[in-house]
């Protein structure tokens, strides 16, 4: 089973979205990575077939997804960003719903929706009104319709926006069991998720892949390009105008410094291991001094 | 299949618009059942003995079926000098009631008085003009049968009224019937479906078409009912040139109010027709709800303004099948027969050709649309 990305491209005017993106997806799990416009979303609606490449194609097992129409939508689970749903349903009756557009049969979709109502935890609350729900309980619904038809492909746009730690590891808990012999893509600016269930990253740049690996490979991208240091607080705020700041945490009247440079910034630094919210710092932090391109 | 039609009548008819629509059809239907219908402006103010009888609502529907029911028939001459005369304000109830003896033609005598008073016969005093029926109705006259119409013409004309209203709701209601799945974010889940370029816009057409056809049902079996308890079948053979508020005085072929009701049924659930496939089309081809609604709004309501009687007959006859014309139902009954050799077709029959082309058509189309549409 692959989902092959070949030359894929959507431009708007003048405005490449997408740009000439190259890539074969097999089973697993993958994380996509990149700031806002990077693309990342338009590129989700593509493999959806919601929008039509300026150019290039999408495979599945080598038949173009185009051609292939409601077929592949019977292995396609998809959660978009901007999740949407009818007020005065409740849970229940909107997986239901979701159930019959996905073509399933109503004695089977009672049961999936119920085992996972359960599953996302909102099991207690079937019956309500989505209108009542909280933003975390709306996106865990948001997962359970994507996940109804047992999807072979599952695309999930920024699926933890919302949720609290504890859901987080639910869903990650949730997706590390489903995603055996799936193709999981799955987005998101909350580094932590990607790099503790993805198998696969993907950074994204203004419509490129700047890094394709596992989560150890990229990270030793940048090897050498993180520093910590301890400096007096007070210094603090002339140094962050000075340097990309990974993170800083404060020790009484010193501040402990993590600092993300091609170069040693000061002479107290000492390199520190990277890890992947550095990557996605070194890499996405436009306004810093620092900022790079892969390239 | 059924599954997916009830969810989307689900939807269409569970949100407070809706409600208010709906309430607002229902308040309509009532008051205007309650103006025109049962009792409607049924009045008689007849001359007993020199003094002033005044019969109201449904003692005087009751009161002008008896004067109808004398005189039923084939209409003459003679017939409608008869009634002019038999019904004439004598001097003395003109004085007693202080009413003016030079405007006895403008005053209300009974519902055949009255008819033939509005279409020409008396002078300003109320006394028979020395018209014919000739004069009046053309060549057509000698077929012309008299009888009871108050109850089927005032049932036809609130008809007219509460479709061009029912129209006005099904624009609000249908609208967004696709163009909502965009604004609410549901296009991308919809369209990501197995059945979401297929069945689910079928679907969506479907229970657009059952609530309107449905509803235009509905509300014309409302209507019969009412009139079938308010005034019965009285003057069902009776023709329809012969109503005292002329809704149909134009018809130039011979036709009973039993008749012109089974017509106009058929126009109004053919315009319900016509109008949905047309909202279909727009809802789905439109970027948002708001647009839709506007762009809707104006397709149904502005025919109803431009003077279609002036322009070349096929495009007067072309603009008086448009939904909004269809529900005044005049335009299209003043249209002639269509003959071919000795046989006349009605062109109220092509309202069925069209409705049913117009509703695949809008189908299709608003499928295509919909599978195509680009999520943004």
């Amino acid at each position: 089973m692959e989902l092959r990305i070949e030359n894929l491209t959507k431009q708007y005017g003048a405005n490449i979205a997408v740009n000439g993106l190259n890539v074969t997806l097999t089973c697993g799990v993958y994380g996509l990575l990149g700031a806002n416009g990077a693309g990342k979303t338009t590129l989700m609606r593509l493999l959806c077939d919601i929008q039509s490449p300026t150019a290039g194609s999408v495979s599945y097992d080598g038949m173009p997804i185009r051609e292939m129409g409601d077929r592949y939508r019977t292995l396609l689970g998809y959660l978009p960003q901007d999740f949407g749903y009818y007020p005065d349903f409740t849970a229940f009756r909107f997986l239901m719903y979701m159930a019959s557009i996905k073509g399933l049969s109503r004695g089977f979709a009672k049961d999936r929706a119920l085992a996972l109502l359960e599953e996302v935890d909102l099991i207690r609350v079937k019956d309500r009104k989505i209108k009542t729900f909280s933003g975390g309980m709306k996106q865990r619904l948001g997962i359970a319709q994507a996940m109804l038809n047992d999807p072979r492909v599952l695309i999930l746009d920024e699926p933890t926006a919302g949720l609290d730690p504890k859901e987080r590891v639910r869903f990650r808990n949730l997706i590390s069991t489903f995603s055996q012999n799936k193709i999981v893509l799955l987005s998101t600016h909350i580094v932590s998720d990607v790099e503790y269930i993805a198998g696969t990253i993907l950074v994204m740049k203004k419509g490129k892949f700047i890094h394709e690996g596992r989560p150890h490979e990229i990270i030793h991208s940048i090897d050498g390009k993180i520093w910590e240091c301890m400096v007096p607080s007070t210094t603090v705020p002339r140094l962050m105008e000075r340097f990309n700041i990974g993170n800083l945490r404060s020790e009484g009247d010193q501040t402990l410094l993590r600092i993300i440079s091609d170069e040693k910034p000061l002479e107290s630094a000492v390199s520190a291991a990277p890890n992947l919210e550095d990557l996605y710092l070194y890499y996405f932090s436009e306004e810093a001094p620092s900022a790079h391109s892969a390239e | 299949m059924k599954e997916m039609i009830r969810y989307e009548i689900y939807k269409l008819l569970h949100k407070p618009l809706a409600w208010a629509g709906l309430a607002s059809i229902l308040l309509f239907v009532g008051v205007m059942e309650w103006r025109l219908v049962a009792p409607g402006y049924a009045a008689i103010q007849a001359d007993v003995n020199g003094r002033r009888e005044n019969t109201l609502d449904f003692a005087a529907i009751k009161r002008n079926q008896e004067i109808a029911a004398r005189y039923a028939g084939p209409l003459t001459t003679e017939t409608v000098k008869e009634i002019l005369n038999t019904y004439l304000f004598s001097e003395e109830m003109l004085e007693e009631s202080g009413l003016d003896p030079e405007r006895q033609g403008h005053y209300t005598h009974n519902l055949l008085y009255d008819t033939f008073s509005q279409h020409g016969f008396t002078t300003m005093a109320g006394e028979w003009n020395g018209s014919a029926i000739e004069d009046i109705y053309g060549q057509i006259a000698p077929d012309l049968i008299l009888g009871y119409s108050a109850g089927w013409e005032g049932t036809l004309y609130a008809m007219v009224y509460c479709f061009l209203s029912w129209g006005c709701v099904l624009v609000i209601l249908l609208s967004p019937l696709f163009c909502g799945e965009y604004d609410r974010h549901m296009d991308a889940l919809i369209l990501t479906g197995c059945q979401g370029r297929r069945k689910a816009p079928l679907a969506k057409a479907a229970a657009a078409f059952i609530v309107s056809l449905g509803g235009s049902l509905l509300l014309i079996a409302v209507f019969f009912f009412v009139l079938l308890a308010s005034h019965g079948m009285v003057g069902f053979e009776s023709s329809v040139q012969l109503g005292e508020m002329g809704l149909l005085l134009s018809t130039p072929y011979v036709l009973s109010w039993a008749q012109a009701f089974g017509f106009t049924c058929l126009l109004l659930l053919g315009a319900a027709a016509v109008l949905t496939a047309l909202l279909l089309v727009v809802s789905a081809l439109a970027k948002n709800s708001f647009s839709s609604l506007v762009i809707s709004f104006v397709l149904f309501t502005a025919p109803m303004f431009i003077p279609w009687h002036k322009l070349p007959i096929i495009l007067h006859l072309a603009g008086s099948l448009l939904p909004i014309n269809q529900m005044q139902i005049n335009l299209l009954f003043s249209f002639d027969k269509i003959y071919l050799g000795n046989w006349g077709l009605n062109v109220m029959w092509l309202v069925l050709p069209l409705g049913l082309t117009t509703g695949l058509m809008g189908i299709l189309w608003s499928k295509r649309a919909f599978a195509r549409h680009q999520v943004m």
